[in-house]
């Protein structure tokens, strides 16, 4: 039986993909990710999540901290729901990387087409997880760690950074300094880190700021109450708000970057 | 610096039962966990943990046996790895940290340079190198150990721009 040319074309030329347009509407107006590895247990970095999404959106933009979890893990975190100045706690029971990057990636869709202005999710990750970064990287993308400025931890972060910088090409690594008492301390102890990785992958690092873990901090985390909120001109909301500033001026959609 | 002349050097075992004394006097002091376990087909001398959980295989070599404990070391550290995760179920009380890896730490009389070099050239697990020499100290034999340090040096070249960010003012921290 002969056939025309447009019946056999499919051989030939790869048909169309189905119009990506409504995918895109959702992917422009996503809320952007970032993976925040930290223990569990680790009350003072948990604080220190909880803190910068307050200040995010002291300074405006929609936050939302998704963290996974135990019974024990909760009482870190504040009650579930919307929390202070418009913030969001979402815990989860997701299991492992691939299943709280599905919840992550819907929260950061869902959040970001209900309110249409800028927005960040933070996401804690068990950092024994990210011995598979590759079953999340979508979420881990963008990550940040918090070091310390002692060497011991900085050579953990430089550990940890360089695995998940090998991990994918996409891959950006973000470092906050906390527990310096000085700007210069904490250069000092980044441009250590920065020095001690890989020439090429040296261009994914990037700066975050300094945090502090003086008596306010700790007051803050006995009262479970922000920084920002019971003492909004102490250094250490000052320093959370510029880590905040920065975080969100380098915000990327979520989904968008994913293509 | 302990200075003495060469003592006879003792028998391995007694040279174990002085570091096992020593390891919770380093600056970073290490507890041991367990002693000669049977890890990947050989023993480990030591399983410690330092003061942040972080789990450290320590393994003394013999003369001129260091660069192919090197090798062992690594092999253990990655046998290991994924079994403190078991250890801390088992026994919570001894605080490991799965998720900081395992770190090994190599001692030996003298160090090969090819030992130092594939040291500095293995990012993970970091294997920290040291000497440990028996001394006499008059009443006995005592060891001496040199840890070498485990911070990668500053590239040559001259200082670069830092790439530290920050808008913080040194008075905004009350400086």
């Amino acid at each position: 039986m002969a056939r025309e040319l447009g019946d056999v074309l499919h051989y030939f030329i790869p048909e169309d993909d189905p119009p990506p347009e409504p995918l895109r509407e959702v992917q422009a107006s996503a809320h952007a990710l970032v993976a925040v590895p930290v223990g569990e247990r680790d009350v003072v970095r948990t604080a220190f999540v909880w803190n910068l999404a307050v200040e995010m959106a002291r300074l405006g933009a929609a936050a939302t901290v998704i963290a996974p979890g135990d019974e024990a893990s909760e009482s870190l975190w504040p009650p579930p729901g919307r929390g202070p100045l418009g913030t969001e706690f979402v815990p989860t029971f997701a299991p492992d990387l691939p299943a709280l990057e599905s919840v992550a990636l819907d929260v950061a869709t869902s959040r970001g087409a209900e309110c249409r202005s800028d927005g960040m999710v933070l996401v804690q990750v068990p950092p024994l997880w990210l011995r598979k970064a590759a079953d999340g990287d979508r979420l881990l993308r963008r990550t940040l760690l918090f070091s310390a400025a002692e060497p011991r931890e900085l050579e953990e972060t430089c550990m940890v950074a360089r695995s998940l910088l090998f991990a994918a090409p996409g891959v950006r690594v973000g470092v906050t300094i906390h527990g310096v008492r000085s700007i210069d301390e904490a250069r000092r102890a980044f441009d250590s880190l920065d020095s001690a990785l890989d020439p090429e992958l040296r261009e994914r690092l990037v700066s975050y700021g300094l945090l502090l873990d003086d008596l306010d901090v700790y007051r803050a985390i006995v009262n479970r109450r922000p920084i920002g909120v019971i003492h909004p001109q102490s250094r250490a909301a000052r320093a959370l708000a510029d880590v905040a500033r920065l975080l969100l001026g380098d915000a990327v959609p979520a989904v968008a970057d994913l293509r | 610096m302990i200075e003495g002349s060469p003592p006879k050097q003792p028998e391995r075992p007694e040279l174990l039962r002085l570091l096992r004394t020593r390891l919770p006097e380093f600056r970073d002091p290490l507890e041991i966990v367990a002693e000669q376990i049977l890890g990947l087909e050989s023993r480990i001398d030591f399983v410690a943990k330092d003061q942040r959980g972080q789990v450290v295989l320590v393994f003394l070599a013999d003369r001129r046996s260091d660069l192919t404990l090197f090798a062992n070391a690594l092999a253990q550290c990655s046998w290991m790895e994924p079994r403190v995760a078991d250890w801390l179920k088992i026994a919570p009380q001894l605080g490991l940290r799965p998720e900081l890896g395992v770190r090994a730490l190599l001692l030996s009389p003298r160090l090969d340079p090819r030992t130092v070099a594939a040291a500095k050239s293995v990012e993970h697990p970091i294997v920290e190198l040291g000497t440990c020499r028996p001394v006499s100290d008059g009443a006995g034999v005592e060891i001496q150990i040199d840890l070498q340090e485990a911070i990668p040096p500053t590239p040559a070249g001259g200082p670069t721009a830092s790439r530290f960010r920050t808008g913080l003012r040194p008075e905004d921290l009350g400086a």
